[in-house]
């Protein structure tokens, strides 16, 4: 009896991981399929000559160069600001906070992991009407708030992975640091952030992806579709999601609809080299604890 | 009959709660130099919190209260641990300890060692390669490492690796070595290597060990402490322990 209930499970576990490998195949098929044949430098600069555009001296009007260097810019700086102030709560709560703290803290990050972005874009847009009206009368969204915003969206992701990864260190592990005289600090920082540093990699990952993907904060705080390239952190700024978007809402023609596809592969090929970006860097790190 | 020397712990009046839960009561226990004291008794009756409370490690989990006292004579200074005598990094650097399970960090050979000689001594480079060497010696592990220093602890098989961490305690020089039933995750001919090596070590250091196996017991203590339910039981001297049968014997009756 028990075997057929193993095998049933068994069967089950396996269908599962063939459906989601299926989902994705069909996805990245689907996707290349009205795509690929649409991605050439039109496709990103437009009419302009590609290395004026990449160089800045003329603007780029047809293509979606703006958009990737826009969505290259609110990742890297959303996780510039979450990950490190992510990995530093997570360490806050395993390992200095109180059960009480830790407890009402947790909460916290899990309502703030529950908070649909448009929300989390409402409250940047509620953010800079307060500021218009009170001390700078100036402020106007873009890159900066968007970042921040978007910060605030995948900071539980890191906190959560930072918090798992770190709980997940045996005991025998977690005493040797303090048991060699090391301080509190010197072992997490020494032993426990170098064994949780794997975990950390995935909820940075996860982070960076969600980072990319969302469409609904920026919608709030600062993209516009012929933006450019952003010239500083206040300036408006175009991203791959709402082009996306917006081509796909909006498209004149087959053809407008078709770069719409080739814009979603270029968003995932961007999010795959950020990934890599990612795990390089970590492998370095490793690499450099283990033998120095 | 010459005087015994000056006990390099002392401990007394000691008790520890957890969450107000008492797991030890009253404990006295005196540890000199170039003697192994074994501490034997059943699971759950303090053993590892006894252990513990010479390196003040349960101070790393919720919830403890310590009274009492352990004091350590150290270099002709004298002082309770529990009292400010020392920092708590210099304590648990003079106070070394083994776990039971190798607890091998995972990284290179080289940095187990060099890792903490280089954060709580400043050592590096030239000194710190000496340090490591002699330590490894002393474990009788550099033949077998000396070429692969740079390959991950984790390759070393499982005695080998248990005589890292005792090279890594040996590196910082300390002077009290607590080992948390050090041979219990090893194999036979892995765990007589170890004990051999205790042997030896216990010329030059003041041991504590606690051990869940009578025989490895009465291979290696100088004195046996039986502990039970928080409170030394029994305590037996060496002579009382080379007959096996008396042995088990005055064992059984204190378990």
């Amino acid at each position: 009896m028990s075997s057929i209930g193993d095998r049933f499970l068994a069967s089950l576990a396996w269908l599962s991981g063939a459906s989601v490998l299926l989902a994705i195949t069909l996805l990245l098929a689907f996707l290349a399929h009205r795509g690929v044949a649409s991605i050439d430098l039109a496709l990103f600069f437009g009419d302009t000559p590609w290395v004026e555009a990449v160089l800045g001296r003329r603007p780029v009007f047809g293509g979606i160069w703006s958009a990737v260097v826009g969505t290259f810019s609110l990742v890297v700086l959303s996780s510039v600001v979450s990950i490190p102030v992510g990995i530093a709560s997570g360490i806050y709560l395993v390992e200095y906070a109180s059960n009480r703290w830790r407890m009402v803290l947790g909460f916290m990050v899990d309502l703030l992991a529950g908070t649909p972005s448009i929300v989390m874009g409402l409250f940047g847009f509620t953010i800079i009407l307060a500021l218009r009206k009170t001390f700078l009368p100036g402020a106007r969204t873009g890159l900066l708030l968007a970042a921040v915003c978007i910060a605030l969206l995948i900071l539980p992701y890191v906190i959560r992975t930072t918090e798992s990864a770190l709980e997940g260190i045996p005991d025998h592990l977690r005493l040797v640091g303090p048991s060699l005289g090391l301080t509190r600090w010197q072992n997490i920082r020494k032993v426990l952030l170098p064994l949780a540093s794997r975990g950390v990699l995935s909820g940075a990952i996860l982070a960076i992806g969600r980072a990319a993907e969302d469409t609904a904060v920026i919608l709030l705080t600062g993209v516009v579709f012929h933006a450019g390239i952003p010239g500083s952190l206040v300036d408006k700024f175009e991203a791959l999601p709402f082009r996306i978007y917006y081509l796909a809402a909006e498209h004149r023609n087959p053809q407008e609809l078709n770069q719409g596809f080739a814009t979603a592969l270029v968003l995932l090929l961007l999010t795959g080299l950020l990934f890599l970006m990612a795990v390089l860097l970590q492998r370095s790190v490793e690499s450099r604890w283990q033998t120095r | 009959m010459i005087a015994p020397p000056e006990p390099t712990v002392a401990v007394s009046g000691l008790t520890i709660h957890f969450a107000g839960k008492a797991v030890l009561e009253e404990v006295n226990l005196t540890l000199r130099r170039g003697q192994l004291t074994v501490i034997v008794g059943p699971s759950g009756s303090g053993k590892t919190t006894l252990l513990r409370s010479i390196n003040r490690l349960n101070e790393c989990f919720p919830y403890c209260r310590t009274e009492g006292s352990v004091r350590l004579q150290l270099d002709g200074r004298n002082g309770n641990i529990y009292e400010d005598f020392l920092s708590l990094a210099e304590l648990r650097r003079r106070v070394g300890m083994v776990f039971q399970t190798p607890a091998v960090l995972p990284f290179s050979i080289r940095k187990n060692l060099t890792m903490p000689l280089g954060v709580t001594l400043g050592l590096t480079g030239a000194a710190a390669a000496e340090r490591l060497e002699r330590a490894l010696r002393e474990v009788s592990l550099w033949d077998e490492v000396k070429d692969r220093l740079n390959d991950p602890a984790s390759t070393l098989s499982g005695g080998q690796q248990q005589r890292l961490c005792l090279a890594r305690v040996l590196a910082l020089e300390p002077q009290v070595l607590l080992l948390d039933e050090p041979t219990a995750s090893l194999d036979f001919r892995a765990a007589g290597r170890i004990e051999e090596l205790l042997l030896k070590l216990k010329e030059k250091y003041t041991i504590l060990a606690v051990s869940h196996s009578l025989s490895e017991t009465r291979r290696l203590a100088d004195r046996v402490c039986v502990l039970r339910e928080g409170r030394i039981v029994k305590e037996l001297e060496r002579q009382h322990l080379s007959d096996p049968a008396v042995f088990q014997q005055l064992i059984e009756a204190a378990f």
